[in-house]
């Protein structure tokens, strides 16, 4: 085992059972409250239909449906990806707390960086194993549950609703991001709330419009705060 | 070798707002010796300590360990430089063993695995055990056996054995000893429990609100503080001029003065023109020598209890 390799297992030995907690409960929270929408993919289809082409349609925005705050998603997907935004950006926000809010609790900041190999190298580690991690398992569960659909009716489900769900994998990343970062800004001060801010807005944007520009919107979003952690947790004082 | 110090401050400062943390410290650490810092709380050291290691920025100033600005410190430095924080923060999650796999994974070519197997034995550790469920006391050996397996050749250690017990500061120490004797290693260690440093260092250095006040061999220090008894025939000077006095308490006739290495002839003449006598010299514990050394002048009586 060298030195890298020695950094990324550390990281999975915790990322990996709470991954698999998310997708218990996410199964669960799937078998348990929506057994229709399991079995009535026809349902999301045809509300999917409607969903992408939403940039277009006059409904686009938030709703109001008996005096209730409804959103995009929850109107054309259904609880299933309400589910999967919900269960895997907490998951991203514990990991964020885990990894960059912890230590400074507990102490151990200098025992992790006093060792042979650059900050910047822990940093970069802890990162994309998370960052890949997250993604790639919202993605799968994401297709395993499409699938699984779709041995349960008739109708197919498309391979855009897959992707879709792919593309929901960056809210996750949004939160996991906004959080370390702020966990890394030393001085809570104003300043540290506008990455929540910001995400936030983007994550409203993200549910509201789902179109290539709030995913351009993420895509900068991201590009922005991960160097800005990187930057904050080599120059940090500990 | 080039530069003979193994670590090296050159007006090093660090201010925390307006309040300087350290002031303006120079400190030559030279190869093979064993440095103890020493400090009240928020003196200093363990800013200076975490400027060497890179976790603080000085605010003007420099330092360095081997040669390397502690700025720079590459990756193949950091395998010679073995450090113990304070509170031996280790990740508790994890148990021994892998904490043990872990650490060696970044020495690949220094880790001693029979030193540390050695070393967790001898403290009747189990590898099993998680970390979280070890005491203060066993966390620091585990620490210690952590910091020594990669055979580091400076060791820095901020108040290693604060909150351990007596038996475990002995074997903690003892660990420390075993890597002095090997040849050439270097020291520098913060402590509050005087015992340890007289019974390990062979240099103190100590910092005061930030600034070095002392920068010698123990022995030096030792001899160099002394408590006086001066017996004076009529009332004393208002004036006490004595040569080298840091400070004094007056009880009528009777003086006890603290000097720094007070030159013999002239102490004795000045005992002659005052018509004074040195009654008897008391002898102090490095202890008691740094208090009287550290103390500030507006403490230099003791709280009055009798009022309460």
């Amino acid at each position: 085992m060298n030195k890298y390799t020695a950094i990324i297992q550390k990281e999975l030995k915790y990322i990996i059972p709470l991954t698999i907690i998310t997708i218990l409960v996410f199964a669960t929270l799937n078998y348990s409250s929506g057994k229709g929408h399991f079995s009535n993919n026809h349902y999301i289809q045809k509300q999917t239909d409607r969903f992408i082409t939403l940039d277009d349609s006059p409904h686009s925005g938030f709703k109001f449906k008996n005096n209730k705050l409804s959103s995009g998603i929850l109107e054309y997907l259904g609880l299933p990806a309400i589910y999967l935004i919900e269960c895997f950006s907490s998951l991203a926000i514990i990991l964020a707390l885990i990894q960059f809010w912890l230590p400074s609790f507990r102490g151990y900041w200098k025992f992790t960086l006093h060792r042979p190999v650059k900050r910047q190298t822990i940093i970069i580690l802890y990162l994309a194993t998370t960052i890949i991690t997250l993604f790639l398992t919202n993605g799968i569960c994401w297709t395993l549950l499409c699938n699984y659909m779709d041995t349960q009716t008739l109708i197919p489900v498309e391979n855009y609703i897959i992707l879709i769900g792919w593309k929901f994998g960056l809210i996750p990343l949004i939160c996991y991001t906004t959080i370390s970062l702020i966990g890394l800004i030393q001085k809570i001060s104003q300043i540290a709330k506008i990455p929540i801010v910001l995400a936030a807005l983007i994550i409203l944007a993200f549910i509201n419009q789902f179109n290539a520009q709030t995913i351009l919107l993420i895509i900068i979003f991201l590009i922005m705060t991960l160097p800005l952690a990187i930057y904050r947790f080599t120059t940090n004082e500990y | 070798m080039t530069n003979p110090y193994a670590i090296e401050t050159n007006d090093l400062t660090k201010y925390y707002g307006t309040s300087a943390a350290v002031d303006h410290l120079n400190l030559k650490i030279p190869y093979g010796s064993i440095y103890g810092l020493l400090g009240r709380n928020g003196a200093g050291k363990s800013t200076t300590i975490r400027m060497l290691l890179n976790f603080a920025r000085p605010t003007c100033g420099t330092c360095s360990i081997a040669g390397c600005d502690s700025q720079q410190l590459t990756p193949e430095l950091l395998t010679k430089i073995g450090y113990i924080n304070e509170g031996h923060k280790l990740y508790g999650s994890m148990k021994i063993k892998e904490i043990q796999q872990y650490q060696a994974a970044f020495f690949p070519d220094t880790w001693n695995s029979k030193l540390f197997d050695e070393m967790i034995d001898f403290f009747e550790l189990s590898k099993n055990k998680k970390i979280k469920k070890l005491s203060n006391g066993q966390r620091a050996q585990v620490s210690l056996a952590l910091t020594l397996a990669p055979d580091p050749e400076i060791l820095i250690m901020d108040d290693p054995t604060l909150g351990l017990d007596v038996v475990v500061r002995r074997q903690f120490l003892e660990g420390m000893i075993k890597l002095i004797q090997r040849k050439g290693r270097t020291i520098l260690f913060s402590s509050h429990i005087l015992s340890d440093v007289e019974r390990v260092a062979d240099h103190i250095a100590i910092i005061d609100q930030g600034r070095l006040r002392a920068d010698c061999t123990t022995e030096e220090f030792r001899s160099a503080v002394r408590k006086l008894i001066i017996h004076f025939d009529n009332t004393p000077p208002q004036e006490m001029n004595i040569p080298g006095l840091l400070h004094h308490r007056c009880n009528e006739h009777i003086i006890e003065a603290i000097l720094i290495a007070p030159p013999e002839d002239a102490l004795n003449q000045w005992c002659k023109d005052n018509n004074a006598n040195i009654h008897s010299e008391v002898e102090m514990s490095l202890e008691d020598q740094f208090i009287e050394y550290t103390i500030t002048p507006t403490k230099r009586h003791l709280f009055s209890w009798d009022k309460y």
